[in-house]
């Protein structure tokens, strides 16, 4: 794998089944093969010990000699010639030897080698364990160790009694059989083998099995995981290219939120808003740049026009003095309108930080609003002005000025001649609410055609709501202003609401039918 | 000829006035767009500059509802937007022609005569009546090639007649376009000027082109029709 690349899911995927379901599947089938093939031993060994208990009550004494006492042709399987079963009695004595009493005809000369004797004070006891058969074959051999129990009731002699292995839950009660006596301290070890092909057989057909099982579990997971995958995963190229063919130029185009996925939903959602986002920066990007070209170029036409007209032909000294003059003006209030958009290009950039002072409000907005009463009352326009008392504010006071500015100049460029503007200032515990409100000019009930171009007034008010940057304004004029930033509305707009946000205050717009309202609100210092 | 300017900032619209005033133009001048519209309304402007970006009433505003009204003026857009966009939309909503800031004054002039002439249904800024030559970009006129020195405000007079030549042109009319707002006129101001025109076409041996219409006004043309 190019280590560079990075993985896919389904490979991931993959990795994890493999290194997880076939150690499982190992697992799991090597319990279930233990498990029956414990359970096919015991049973086998179950069988072998019925087999060997019942040749212990053939086990009887003859002249004092134990005997077996096995009557060959009821079983068969014992019998010679065959090769699946054997029995072998032996006497042990007293450093554990046996004697060979008895063994099968199936053994011919041959003999069961006993293994692993352990050491038992019960009266029987029985272990077993897997070996080759005398034929050659796989068996399982059982030995019982047996001690018969002495007869309590003759003192005398001891009297051994053969316990009935069968009942030894009642060994209370010995079954007496006089013929049989035994020494009580002889003790008998009876082997019974048989062969285990069936179970050997059986044993690897479940294994065989398992493999196979295990095999197609593993595969077919994978297939199906691969498939199921697939099908999952199946929106996701989708997705990247509609993400992949989203460019600066198609910036409206959102992703397709239906027949999604649930876990997709709301990966897609957040790139949807993501995208409104980003088209909304780009957006303003334009409309900033479109705005700031549209807001410089008067300032430009206002130079070449003045100075075109000057040299156009030979004037006297006062009529180049006046042009100079206004040259300077204008040049002085583009470089205003410069240090503002730099200033604040700085702040948001982050390389400069806005220092937050007690800034009167009543103090910035007085001087400008004395400018702006003479012009508004030639127009004819009513003035309201109201300001609270301790109306300190915390913000920078250059960047507050030029807010106010732009405020009060569109306030007064967009009311009608014969409307009104209204200027409050109030507090509450933590902000300062500065309300500015003009007339729109536009009545429910106007018939004046005059009147109803106050439509235009009202679109240019929606436009303002939107703090949008194409609005025109009055370029009042500001002479002995020190500010002489009269930007043209959209561009002045735009830094106002830029420094709004610089110096953690909000501006709010609302408008009726009747009136334009814009609210400044500003932290209480 | 008369025109109006609409334009909201001072140092561009008193520039583009006196530019135009020294072109011997009579020139009106408002800010806004409100004012503009009115004046467009109830004046007999030859042309109008409008600026787009107004207050009160923009200056796609006033086109569109001068336009709605019938009103024929030609109309140049002045505006800082040149986005092809703007400019369609311009001429789209009635502008004549369009004309984008910061501007040469000359341009501004010359676009100006081109509009009167184009709405005069004149190709070429010379009209030639009888004899009479009238060169409405050097301001001259000459008969036979001969120049006769006039003033502005005879030029100005003879120039308006020219533009209708044929048809009679009431004094109230010559009234309206020969001066602006600012002036003060006498009542007798055209009967004068339209005397000293006729005295200085005769000594330069042009033929009266210049006649009286009893009740109605004056008009000029090759001969009288009786």
């Amino acid at each position: 794998m190019n280590p560079l690349r990075p993985s896919t899911i389904q490979a991931r995927l993959n990795r994890m089944l493999i290194g997880f379901l076939i150690p499982l599947a190992l697992l799991l089938g090597a319990l279930l093969y233990m498990f029956v093939k414990g359970e096919l031993l015991d049973r086998l060994d179950n069988g072998l010990e019925i087999r060997a208990q019942a040749l212990t009550g053939m086990l009887v004494t003859h002249n004092g000699k134990p005997e077996l006492n096995f009557a060959g042709e009821t079983m068969p399987q014992y019998g010679a010639g065959a090769t699946n079963e054997y029995f072998q009695v032996c006497q042990l004595n007293h450093n554990q030897a046996g004697e060979l009493i008895e063994r099968s005809d199936s053994l011919g000369q041959g003999s069961l080698t006993l293994k692993n004797i352990p050491l038992s004070t019960s009266t029987w006891l029985t272990w077993s364990w897997t070996a080759t058969l005398p034929s050659g074959k796989s068996g399982r051999y059982l030995a019982l160790r047996y001690k018969p129990s002495p007869d309590e009731e003759n003192d005398g002699e001891m009297n051994l009694v053969r316990t009935d292995p069968l009942a030894r839950a009642t060994a209370n009660a010995p079954t007496q059989d006089a013929a049989t006596t035994f020494n009580v301290n002889e003790e008998f070890v009876f082997i019974v083998a048989q062969s285990s092909a069936e179970i050997d057989g059986a044993l690897a057909l479940l294994r065989n099995s398992l493999v196979v099982a295990g095999l197609v579990l593993i595969a077919g997971t994978l297939f199906i995981v691969r498939h199921a995958l697939a099908r999952g995963l199946a929106p996701l190229p989708t997705l990247a290219a509609d993400i992949q063919s989203i460019n600066p130029k198609n910036l409206t185009q959102r992703l397709d939120e239906t027949s999604l996925p649930q876990e997709l939903l709301p990966i897609v959602q957040r790139v949807n808003q993501l995208l409104d986002q980003v088209w909304s920066a780009f957006e303003r990007e334009k409309k900033i740049a479109a705005s700031a070209a549209h807001e410089l170029r008067t300032p430009i036409a206002e130079l070449r026009a003045v100075t075109e007209l000057a040299l156009h032909k030979e004037r006297q000294a006062s009529e180049y003095r006046h042009a100079l003059q206004s040259v300077l003006e204008t040049t002085l209030r583009m470089g205003c309108a410069t240090d503002a958009v730099l200033r604040l290009a700085r702040v948001q950039s982050g390389r400069e930080i806005v220092a937050l002072e007690s800034v009167d409000v009543g103090g910035a907005l007085m001087p400008i609003w004395k400018r702006l009463i003479e012009p508004l009352h030639i127009r004819n326009i009513h003035t309201e002005f109201s300001i609270e008392r301790a109306t300190s504010a915390r913000a920078d006071a250059a960047m507050l000025a030029v807010i106010l500015e732009n405020l009060c100049v569109n306030a007064a460029a967009h009311t009608p001649g014969g409307g009104d503007v209204r200027v409050a200032c109030n507090t509450d515990h933590e902000r300062i609410h500065l309300v500015m409100s003009n007339s729109t000019g536009l009545t429910q009930n106007s018939h004046d055609p005059i009147k109803n171009n106050a439509q235009d007034n009202f679109r240019h008010a929606q436009l303002r709501a939107q703090a949008a940057i194409d609005l025109p304004t009055n370029q009042t004029t500001d002479q002995g202003s020190n500010l002489q930033i009269n930007l043209h509305s959209g561009l002045g707009l735009l830094i106002a609401n830029s420094m709004c946000q610089a110096i953690g205050a909000t501006l709010r717009t609302a408008q009726t039918t009747t009136r334009y309202t814009v609210t400044l609100e500003l932290q209480r210092a | 000829m008369r025109i109006l300017i609409v334009e909201d900032s001072d140092k561009i619209r008193e520039s583009v006035a006196q530019a135009l005033r020294e072109a011997d133009y009579a020139v009106d001048a408002v800010a806004d767009g409100r004012q503009g519209f009115i004046h467009a309304q109830t004046g007999d402007y030859d042309a109008v500059v409008l600026d787009l970006g107004l207050p009160e009433l923009d200056g796609l505003s006033v086109l569109k509802k001068l336009r709605d009204k019938r009103i024929a003026t030609p109309v140049l857009l002045l505006t800082a937007r040149d986005a092809i966009d703007d400019r369609v939309l311009g001429l789209q909503s009635g502008a004549d022609d369009y004309l984008v800031k910061p501007f040469a004054l000359d341009e501004l002039l010359a676009r100006v005569q081109a509009l009167i002439r184009r709405s005069q249904g004149k190709s070429t800024p010379k009209i030639h009546v009888g004899p009479l030559m009238i060169d409405q970009v050097n301001k001259s006129a000459s008969v036979r090639g001969r120049n006769i020195e006039l003033t502005p405000r005879e030029f100005a007079l003879l120039e308006y007649l020219a533009h209708r030549a044929g048809k009679p042109v009431a004094r109230h009319e010559l009234e309206q376009h020969l001066y602006d707002d600012r002036s003060q006129v006498w009542s007798n101001a055209i009967d004068s000027t339209v005397c000293a025109l006729r005295a200085k076409l005769e000594v330069a041996g042009c033929p009266p082109l210049i006649y009286t219409r009893r009740k109605v006004g004056y008009v000029l043309q090759e001969r009288a029709v009786k």
